[in-house]
């Protein structure tokens, strides 16, 4: 497989499907990012064309300190987060319906619920926590990716991530269930 | 490889996604056997990784690549950028105006111009190309005519003088007859 840069090369000396090839190689994680973001799938592939577009805009400007998937996420969560600000919606706006305590959570629970139990515990982290643990634990980033993306040290990206999985962990254990061995 | 439990905790989702190398697998599943904190935090990433994320379709992702290339302004080379800049009317105005200034340059060197009225302003006798004795001539011309202004002036000093003198004579009662007479031959236009 042809590596980031060389596409990028190919791209910027006037090869248009290697723009596609570098779009198509993403598409699939930086929705999925974006998507644990929003919890809104328009707002997610809106968000992802944006990345996309700011990307191979300033792609003559990427300096390649970072690898290009990296970059790519940086974009993305520049790009998520001021949509969030724009729109003056929380990241981790909760559907309390589904996390209340109303009724026994044991009672008649089915796989959907749970996973929109385990989403709405997602978003109930703070944003650098959540941001961690999504980049690690979904997008399989290293902590010195993460760092990067996050722009901050690999000592803090542990320090959210770890907050992060304790406080899921809690969380669970509130809504009555232990996370399955 | 031995792992500690910090190192453990971080690389839980490595270990999950299947990037460890067989080592570190290893080292990892030793530790989570005997370490229930380590375990639980794997149970929740197993948990998070169960959430599915709704897929757009298949008829987005094959539009999206093309779509981008369709829509990003590709960055331009720069002699394209000036060439374009200068291809618009406005500036390939001016440089016509400039080739043509250009071509006219030959035919205008011949005109002096007006002399320079800042320094100097009058041209001075040296500047002018004459002979030696014009010169002369025309420097004593100069020389008589400025003796007979002198005169002149001097007579006016002594005669403005002297009826300084015969005014500060006068009493009262005569100056204002003087004045008197002033004013009607003033009046009157000067010759009555």
């Amino acid at each position: 497989m042809t590596d980031d840069i060389a596409l990028i090369q190919r791209y910027l000396a006037g090869e248009e499907n290697a723009a596609e090839e570098l779009v198509m190689r993403y598409q699939k994680q930086l929705y999925a990012f974006l998507y644990r973001m929003t919890r809104d799938m328009e707002e997610a592939k809106d968000l992802t064309q944006k990345t996309f577009l700011k990307a191979m805009q300033g792609l003559g400007g990427f300096r390649g300190d970072a690898s290009f998937k990296t970059w790519l996420y940086q974009i993305a969560l520049n790009t998520g987060l001021n949509h969030l600000k724009e729109s003056r919606r929380e990241m981790f706006d909760i559907d309390e319906t589904a996390l209340g305590s109303n009724g026994d959570p044991l009672d008649g629970l089915i796989e959907e619920e749970r996973k929109q139990r385990i989403r709405n515990a997602l978003h109930r982290l703070p944003e650098r926590q959540r941001t961690a643990v999504v980049l690690r634990a979904y997008d399989g980033l290293s902590c010195q990716e993460t760092a990067k993306v996050m722009g901050c040290s690999e000592g803090a990206v542990k320090a959210h991530y770890h907050l992060g999985v304790k406080k899921l962990r809690k969380y669970m254990e509130e809504c009555g269930y232990a996370a399955r061995p | 490889m031995l792992l500690d439990h910090e190192q453990v905790r971080t690389l839980l989702p490595d270990y999950l996604n299947g990037s460890l190398g067989h080592e570190a697998r290893t080292s990892m599943a030793e530790h989570l056997a005997a370490c229930e904190e380590c375990s639980a935090e794997l149970a929740v990433l197993e948990e998070l990784a169960g959430v599915n994320v709704p897929d757009p379709g298949d008829l987005f992702w094959a539009a999206l690549p093309k779509r981008i290339v369709a829509q990003v302004e590709r960055p331009v080379p720069w002699w394209k950028g000036l060439l374009a800049a200068i291809m618009r009317p406005a500036p390939l105005a001016a440089v016509a105006a400039l080739l043509l200034a250009v071509m006219l340059v030959p035919f205008a060197t011949h005109y002096v111009g007006p002399p320079d009225r800042k320094e100097g302003g009058i041209l001075s006798l040296e500047q002018i190309d004459l002979p030696k004795q014009q010169v002369q001539e025309i420097a004593r011309t100069v020389a008589t005519s400025d003796q007979e202004v002198s005169a002149l002036l001097d007579t006016d000093e002594n005669s403005t003088s002297e009826y300084q003198q015969v005014i500060a004579s006068l009493s009262a009662d005569e100056l204002d007859e003087l004045v008197q007479e002033l004013q009607k031959t003033g009046n009157s236009g000067g010759d009555a």
